[in-house]
């Protein structure tokens, strides 16, 4: 891909980012690899650094495109808002596009629909593979392990896995990487589920699907999606409410407790999110039951969720009382949410690239 | 506006998650490299 031109704050946000943190963690990068999360609505990229912590680099997975005339180009820069140009028109990526979007009322482009590369949309790859870039950085050594996030099959969508699985794994590998794919919901077991010995219910609960999985001792013994998410109640939401769907995002995100809906506007948020883990649960349940070489767990086990659809206020709460409605087939000792929710996939994704399976 | 954000933030660590899966798989692992079949 080529882009004729960026401004500079562009530049400075890549050189600024991803680059120091490949020198900064060069030496454990080469012991451990990277995982990177390649979610609906955010990617991100972990790598452990020097002091044995982990750094997670989240980007909003949306772009905007914007006239390129002299007017416009002038806005960009007086507010500092980096861009590249891209088939003649400039365009925005990242929450700085999101932010743009919400302030213009427009849509952001989105290089991904329902969990999967978006088919309509001619320029979703080369804006994913610029934020791809963005937040991964390149291998601090020929070969480096990545370990990339994809979705399982959903139940109640025809999609295809296996296309979305080969285009990223041909990306970072032209990028340097030994890529590897790992589904999402293994991946916040691999991160979440150490004190069980990776053995437990692992959920996702992401933009465009929730993700689930089932493992026994780190093995996968089920794993299934279901074609919704966060962006299927902003687009319930918008429905109902007459308004963006970018709009019913930032409302979501207002730091609203789906417990204690405030106005109007959260209602619809809170009926819909509701709905949303009655449905995966449900599935759940009947997959569980349907399953014919389930394990037999010897102790009850540990429920996870993670993903940035799982961050609003009260949704554990409510997960909790709708897993109370319905007669779950195994013991389950604890329903819990992942202390860093957003980065959880991209940190499981790590840990497999570390341990190299 | 500021800048594209990136947006960084430290976790805990995954030495202890290496470790446990460490262990997993020697303790799963036969003398002979193969997996024990479980069950």
């Amino acid at each position: 891909m080529t882009h004729e031109e960026t401004n500079e704050g562009f530049q400075d946000a890549t050189e600024g980012s991803a680059g120091t943190q490949t020198s900064s963690g060069a030496s454990t990068e080469k012991l451990l690899g990277k995982g990177l999360d390649i979610g609906t609505a955010n990617l991100a990229a972990a790598i452990q650094d020097p002091d044995g912590g982990i750094q997670v680099t989240v980007e909003r997975n949306a772009f905007l495109d914007i006239k390129a005339d002299v007017y416009s180009k002038n806005m960009l820069t007086k507010l500092k808002v980096p861009y590249v140009v891209h088939n003649g028109q400039m365009i925005v990526i990242g929450q700085a596009a999101f932010e743009l979007a919400n302030i213009f009322s427009r849509e952001t482009r989105r290089p991904m629909k329902d969990g999967l590369i978006s088919p309509n949309d001619a320029d979703a790859l080369p804006m994913i593979k610029l934020i791809i870039e963005k937040v991964l950085g390149n291998p601090a050594e020929a070969g480096e392990n990545c370990y990339f996030s994809v979705p399982a099959e959903s139940i109640d969508a025809e999609n295809n896995i296996v296309y979305h699985q080969g285009l990223f794994e041909g990306m970072l590998r032209k990028m340097g990487y030994n890529a590897k794919a790992i589904n999402e919901a293994h991946a916040v077991i691999f991160a979440e589920l150490a004190d069980s010995d990776f053995t437990g219910i692992g959920l996702s609960f992401g933009g465009g699907m929730v993700n689930a999985c089932v493992a026994y001792k780190t093995i996968p013994c089920l794993s299934f999606s279901v074609a919704r998410g966060g962006d299927w109640i902003d687009m319930n939401v918008a429905k109902v409410l007459g308004i963006k769907a970018s709009k019913a995002t930032h409302i979501k995100e207002q730091n609203i407790d789906i417990r204690d809906p405030k106005n109007r506007e959260e209602e619809a948020v809170a009926i819909y999110y509701r709905n949303l883990i009655h449905y995966l649960m449900e599935n759940l349940k009947v997959r569980f039951e349907a399953g014919s070489d389930m394990p037999t767990f010897p102790e009850p086990v540990d429920i996870v969720c993670a993903g940035g659809t799982s961050l609003v206020g009260g949704f554990i709460e409510v997960f909790r009382d709708e897993f109370s409605k319905i007669n779950f087939p195994i013991p389950i000792r604890d329903v819990r949410r992942a202390d860093e929710a957003l980065t959880s996939v991209a940190k499981g994704c790590l840990v497999a690239a570390a341990i190299g399976e | 506006m500021d800048d594209v954000k990136v947006k960084t933030k430290k976790g805990g660590g995954i030495g202890a998650n290496l470790e446990r899966m460490k262990k997993l798989r020697a303790a799963t692992e036969t003398p002979g490299g193969r997996p024990a079949r479980k069950g």
